[in-house]
C-alpha cells in the first residue's frame, strides 16, 4: 500500500534540522500532584523522538501538555516556531499535532467506520474521507470485517489498530503516540513499526512512546529518557 | 366510537408541545450528559418576554423572531457557558443541584425582568381559539394549526441536521469523551453550546405555543410539562430523537383519550389523565433496557482528570471525639431549653415549623450522606407523613403524638416501594423514580379524599398527653426540639452503626460491595426507607405545629427546593441539616418582617445562587468551613517545631 503526503510534509523535508517542536522547561501537575519539574527537549523537522523511562515517570503527561490536553504551571511549548502554551487542544490538531493517547482511545459507542470518519473529518478534505476509510481497511483487514460493529465491542489490540490508522493514512505534521504497540500481536507490532517508517519517509515527525526500548532505540533518531518528571538523559542514537 | 378521531386529533398539539420539551431534554442529555429539568423555567422566561413585548406593542411577528429565535438559544449558550459545561462528567447529584437551581432560580428572575408573573396569551399567525376548519366534527382551532406546522417544521430541520450535517455525529462524540474529540480537531466547547442553543429553541417554542392553549402559565406548570415530556424522552432511551417524538405524540393523544373516555365522578379518575406521563415515565425507567444502566459509558480519557479532593479528611475534622460529643450534647440541651422557654410564642410556631424543615434535611442527610442516593421525592414522603398524622387524628381520634409515628410508619411504607425500583438503577434513574413518584403523589395522591381531603388539605387539633395539652406553641416547641435532638442523634447513630458502613461501602463502589457479598439492593433499600420515614416524622411535626397541612404544603416543587440547601448546607452533616431547616424559616421570617415586599421574589434567587456556589464546591458551604479553618491553621505551624527549627 502507498501513503500519499500531503503538499505541507513535501515541503517540511527542506526544513530539516529545523526545530518543529520545542518544549521548554514545562512543569504540569495533576491537581496536588506535581507530574513534571522543568522537562526540555527538543524535536526537529522530520526527525522521531522516542521518549523513554519507567511506569509513572511523566512520558503520558509530557505527551498530554504537547496536544493541550494538560495546561502546563510553567514552561513554554513551540509548534512550528508558533508559541501553542495553553492552546485549546482542538486548535493545536488542526495545526498538525495528532495525538494517539494511551489507553482505547476510540469512541465506544460509535461504530468502526463512525470513529475513522470522525478521525478523518478534519484531516482530510471531505472528498477524500471515503477513500482514506478504504485505505485504512486495507491496513487493517480486521477492522473491514467490523466495520459497522460498535467499537466498544472491538478486542483491545484492534481497538488499538482503529485508534492508530487515523495517523497511518493521513499522516500529520507531527505524531504524538502514547504505548505504540501495546496491545498488538507481534506481526501487526511488526507491521505498525514498517508503517511509522514509511510516514516517517514522507516527512511525518514522530514522537513516540513505548516500553519496549530496543524497538524504540532502534526507529527513533533521539531519545529522552524521563524518570520522576525529569529528563535524566537526552541523546541521539 | 365517534369520540376516538376528535380525541386523537385534539391530543396532537399536546403530544406536539411535549415533542418539543422532550426533544431539547434529549439534545442537552446526549452532548452534556445533564437532563436538564430547567427546561421549563428556560420556556417560560422565553414566553414571558414574548407576550411583555407583544403588550407593550410589538408586533407578534417581531416578538417571535427577537425572543424566540435570538434570545431562547442565548439562553441556552449562556447556560452552557456559567453552568452546564462545568457539570459534564460531575456526578449526578452534582448535575441534578445545578439544573434545580436553575428552576428556582430563572423564573424569579424573569418575573421580575418582564414585571410579571404570568404570560398573556398572545396569538402567534392565527387567532388561537378561531375556528378555521372541521375534520369529522373536530373543530380545527388556529392554535391547533399553529402547534402542529410549526413543530412538523421544526423536526424537518432538525432531522435534517442530525442526518446530514456533522453536528449529529459530533454530539455523540462529544457527550462520551469531550478531550478524545478535542483531539480530534473538534471543537466540543462549541458542539455543547450549539446543542444547549437548539434545547433551549425548541424550549422556547414550546413555551409559547403552550400559553395559548392553557390560558393560565406559570413556570411551575411548564414544569410539569418537562417533567411528563420525561416521560417521551425515556420511551426513546434519553438518546432516539424519533422515538421520543412518537412517544411524545401518543403521550398527547392518549392523553386526551383517557380524559374523554373516564367517569368524572370519582376522585382518581381526574387525576388519571395528568399522571399519566408520571406512571410511563416509572415504567420505562423499570422496563427499558437503557434506563436500567443509566450510568453510561465511561470516558476513556477520564485518567486525565486530577483527582476529586476526598471528603474523608473533610469527615475526619468533622467527626468529634467521643468526649466532645458529650459536650455537645449538653450543649444543645442547654440551648434548647434556654430556647423554648425565652423565646415568644410567634417565634417558637416559625422555629417548631424549622425543626419540621430539619427534620426533613435531616432524611437528605441519611440518604444522600451514608447512602449516596439522591431523591427528588422527600416532600412528598414528608406530606404522606403529615396526612397520615391529620387523617388518624381526625378521623380516628389516634393521639397526635403517636399519629406522628404513624405517618412516618406510612411514609416509611411508601419509601419502601419507591425504593425497590429505584435500587435496581443508577444515579439519574433513581433520581427520576424519585421524581415521578413526587409527581403522582402531586396528581394522584394528595387529592384523594383519605389523603389531602380532595386537594383542600385536613384541619387537625394539637396533641395532648393526659392533662398537659400542647396548644402553647412554647410548649410544643421544647417538645419538639428534644425529639429533634433525638432522632439528629438517631441518624449520627445510623451512620456508624454497621448499616450505615454498608452504606459507605456500597455508595463508594458498587461493585467492589457486591464482590465482598454485600447486598447493595438490601442496603439501599433500608436507607431509602428510614429516609423517607425521617422525612415523614417532619411532615407530621409541620402537621401539628401548624394545626392543618394542604397538599401546597408539600408538592413536588418543595422537593426540589429542599433539595438544593440540603445539599449546599453538607449534606453529610447532621449540623448542616439542623441549620438549613432553622435557617429556612428564620430569614424566611426575618425578610418577611424587615424586607420590603418585593424582596420575597428574590429568595428563590438566593437559593439558585446557593445551588450553582454548591455547584462550584461540591463539598458543601459548612463542610467548606471547616476546610478553610483547617487550611488556615496549616499555614500558623505548630510552636514546637518553630522551636526545633531554631
Ligand atoms: N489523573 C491523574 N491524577 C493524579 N495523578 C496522575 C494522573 N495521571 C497521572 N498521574 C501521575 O503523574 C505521574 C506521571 O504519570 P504519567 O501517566 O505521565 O506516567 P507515564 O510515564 O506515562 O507512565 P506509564 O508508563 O505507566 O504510562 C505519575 O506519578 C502518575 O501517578
Ligand atoms: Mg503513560
Amino acid at each position: 500500500m502507498t501513503i500519499n503526503s500531503p503538499p505541507e510534509l513535501r515541503e517540511n523535508s527542506s526544513k530539516k534540522d529545523q526545530p518543529l517542536l520545542i518544549v521548554d522547561n514545562i512543569e504540569a501537575s495533576y491537581g496536588p500532584f506535581r507530574a513534571l519539574f522543568g522537562v526540555s527537549f527538543t524535536l526537529n523537522y522530520g526527525s522521531s523522538t522516542a521518549l523513554l523511562g519507567p511506569n509513572g515517570a511523566g512520558k503520558s503527561t509530557v505527551a498530554r501538555v504537547i496536544s493541550g490536553l494538560i495546561r502546563p504551571s510553567k514552561g513554554h511549548i513551540y509548534f512550528k516556531g508558533d508559541e501553542i502554551t495553553g492552546k485549546d487542544t482542538w486548535r493545536i490538531e488542526r495545526l498538525g499535532v495528532a495525538h494517539v493517547p494511551e489507553g482505547r482511545g476510540v469512541f465506544a459507542s460509535l461504530t468502526v467506520e463512525e470513529n475513522l470518519k470522525v478521525f478523518l473529518s478534519n484531516a482530510v478534505p471531505k472528498k477524500l474521507i471515503g477513500e482514506k476509510i478504504d485505505e485504512a481497511y486495507s491496513f487493517f483487514p480486521r477492522l473491514k470485517e467490523r466495520s459497522f460493529q460498535k467499537a466498544e465491542t472491538l478486542s483491545g489490540g484492534e481497538q488499538r489498530m482503529l485508534a492508530l490508522s487515523r495517523a497511518l493514512v493521513a499522516p500529520p505534521v507531527l505524531l504524538i503516540a502514547d504505548e505504540l504497540s501495546l496491545g498488538l500481536a507481534p506481526i501487526v507490532s511488526q507491521e505498525v513499526w514498517s508503517s511509522m517508517d514509511e510516514i516517517r519517509k514522507k516527512g511525518t515527525s514522530i514522537l513516540v512512546i513505548e516500553q519496549n526500548i530496543d524497538r524504540a532505540k532502534t526507529f527513533a533518531d533521539n531519545v529522552v529518557e524521563l524518570s520522576r518528571g525529569k529528563v535524566v538523559e537526552s541523546s541521539s542514537t | 366510537m365517534r369520540q376516538l378521531p376528535i380525541d386523537i386529533l385534539s391530543g396532537l398539539p399536546y403530544g406536539c408541545v411535549y415533542g418539543l420539551l422532550a426533544l431539547g431534554l434529549v439534545m442537552g442529555y446526549r452532548t452534556s450528559g445533564v437532563l436538564n429539568l430547567a427546561l421549563g423555567a428556560q420556556g417560560f422566561l422565553v414566553a414571558l418576554f414574548f407576550n411583555a413585548a407583544i403588550d407593550a406593542g410589538w408586533s407578534p411577528l417581531v416578538s417571535f423572531v427577537v425572543w424566540v429565535i435570538v434570545f431562547g438559544p442565548f439562553v441556552g449558550i449562556a447556560l452552557d457557558r456559567l453552568l452546564f459545561r462545568h457539570v459534564r462528567g460531575a456526578p449526578v447529584v452534582v448535575q441534578l443541584v445545578s439544573v434545580l437551581g436553575l428552576l428556582i432560580a430563572i423564573p424569579s428572575l424573569a418575573s421580575v425582568l418582564a414585571g410579571s408573573t404570568s404570560p398573556s396569551p398572545h396569538a402567534l399567525i392565527l387567532a388561537p381559539s378561531s375556528v378555521y376548519a372541521h375534520l369529522g366534527g373536530y373543530a380545527i382551532s388556529g392554535q391547533a394549526i399553529v402547534t402542529v406546522s410549526i413543530t412538523a417544521v421544526v423536526l424537518a430541520l432538525l432531522s435534517y441536521l442530525m442526518h446530514f450535517s456533522k453536528l449529529g455525529l459530533y454530539m455523540r462524540l462529544v457527550v462520551e469523551s469531550p478531550k478524545l474529540a478535542e483531539l480530534s480537531g473538534i471543537e466540543a466547547e462549541r458542539v455543547g453550546a450549539l446543542a444547549w442553543g437548539l434545547s433551549s429553541l425548541l424550549a422556547g417554542l414550546a413555551g409559547v405555543l403552550i400559553v395559548p392553549i392553557l390560558h393560565q402559565v406559570s413556570s411551575f406548570s411548564l414544569t410539569t410539562l418537562v417533567v411528563a415530556a420525561t416521560a417521551a424522552a425515556a420511551v426513546g432511551g434519553l438518546t432516539s430523537l424519533p422515538l421520543t417524538m412518537t412517544g411524545a405524540l401518543l403521550l398527547g393523544i392518549t392523553q386526551q383519550i383517557i380524559a374523554g373516555f373516564a367517569p368524572t365522578s370519582a376522585q382518581w379518575t381526574q387525576g388519571l389523565r395528568p399522571s399519566l406521563p408520571f406512571v410511563i415515565l416509572g415504567l420505562a425507567l423499570i422496563f427499558h433496557p437503557r434506563l436500567t444502566h443509566l450510568a453510561g459509558r465511561s470516558d476513556p480519557m477520564a485518567g486525565i482528570n486530577p483527582p476529586v479532593p476526598s471528603l474523608d479528611v473533610v469527615r475526619r475534622q468533622v467527626r468529634k471525639g467521643r468526649n466532645s460529643r458529650w459536650v455537645v450534647g449538653l450543649g444543645a440541651t442547654f440551648a434548647i431549653a434556654v430556647v423554648a422557654l425565652n423565646v415568644t410564642d410567634a417565634w417558637a410556631f416559625y422555629l417548631s415549623q424549622g425543626a419540621s424543615y430539619a427534620c426533613i434535611f435531616l432524611s437528605i442527610t441519611l440518604l444522600n450522606g451514608t447512602g449516596g442516593q439522591i431523591s427528588l421525592s422527600q416532600a412528598s414522603f414528608a406530606g404522606i407523613g403529615g396526612f397520615v398524622t391529620a387523617q388518624l387524628a381526625i378521623h380516628f381520634a389516634l393521639p397526635v403524638g403517636a399519629g406522628v409515628f404513624a405517618g412516618a410508619l406510612g411514609a416509611g411504607i411508601a419509601g419502601f416501594i419507591v425504593a425497590i425500583p429505584s435500587s435496581r438503577l443508577e444515579g439519574l434513574g433513581t433520581a427520576l423514580v424519585t421524581l415521578a413518584f413526587a409527581m403522582l403523589a402531586d396528581s394522584l395522591l394528595f387529592p384523594l379524599s383519605w389523603m389531602g381531603n380532595g386537594g383542600t388539605g385536613v384541619i387537625l387539633p394539637r396533641p395532648q398527653f393526659g392533662s398537659i395539652s400542647f396548644n402553647s406553641s412554647r410548649l410544643l416547641l421544647l417538645f419538639v426540639l428534644v425529639f429533634l435532638a433525638g432522632l439528629s442523634w438517631f441518624v449520627v447513630w445510623i451512620r456508624e452503626s454497621r448499616l450505615g458502613l454498608e452504606a459507605l461501602a456500597v455508595s463508594s463502589s458498587r461493585r467492589g460491595a457486591k464482590a465482598v457479598g454485600l447486598s447493595d439492593k438490601r442496603v439501599s433499600i433500608s436507607i431509602f426507607t428510614l429516609s423517607a420515614a425521617i422525612a415523614g416524622l417532619g411532615g407530621g411535626i409541620f402537621a401539628i405545629t401548624d394545626q392543618s397541612i394542604s397538599p401546597n404544603d408539600f408538592n413536588s416543587q418543595y422537593s426540589f427546593v429542599f433539595l438544593v440547601p440540603g445539599m449546599g448546607l453538607g449534606s453529610r452533616t447532621v449540623y448542616g441539616a439542623l441549620v438549613g431547616g432553622f435557617g429556612y424559616v428564620i430569614v424566611k421570617q426575618l425578610l418577611s418582617t424587615f424586607a420590603p415586599q418585593s424582596f420575597g421574589i428574590l429568595v428563590p434567587l438566593v437559593v439558585g445562587v446557593l445551588a450553582i456556589s454548591w455547584v462550584l464546591h461540591p463539598e458543601g458551604i459548612i463542610e467548606r468551613q471547616h476546610r478553610y479553618m483547617a487550611q488556615l491553621k496549616s499555614f500558623f505551624p505548630k510552636k514546637g517545631l518553630v522551636a526545633a527549627s531554631k
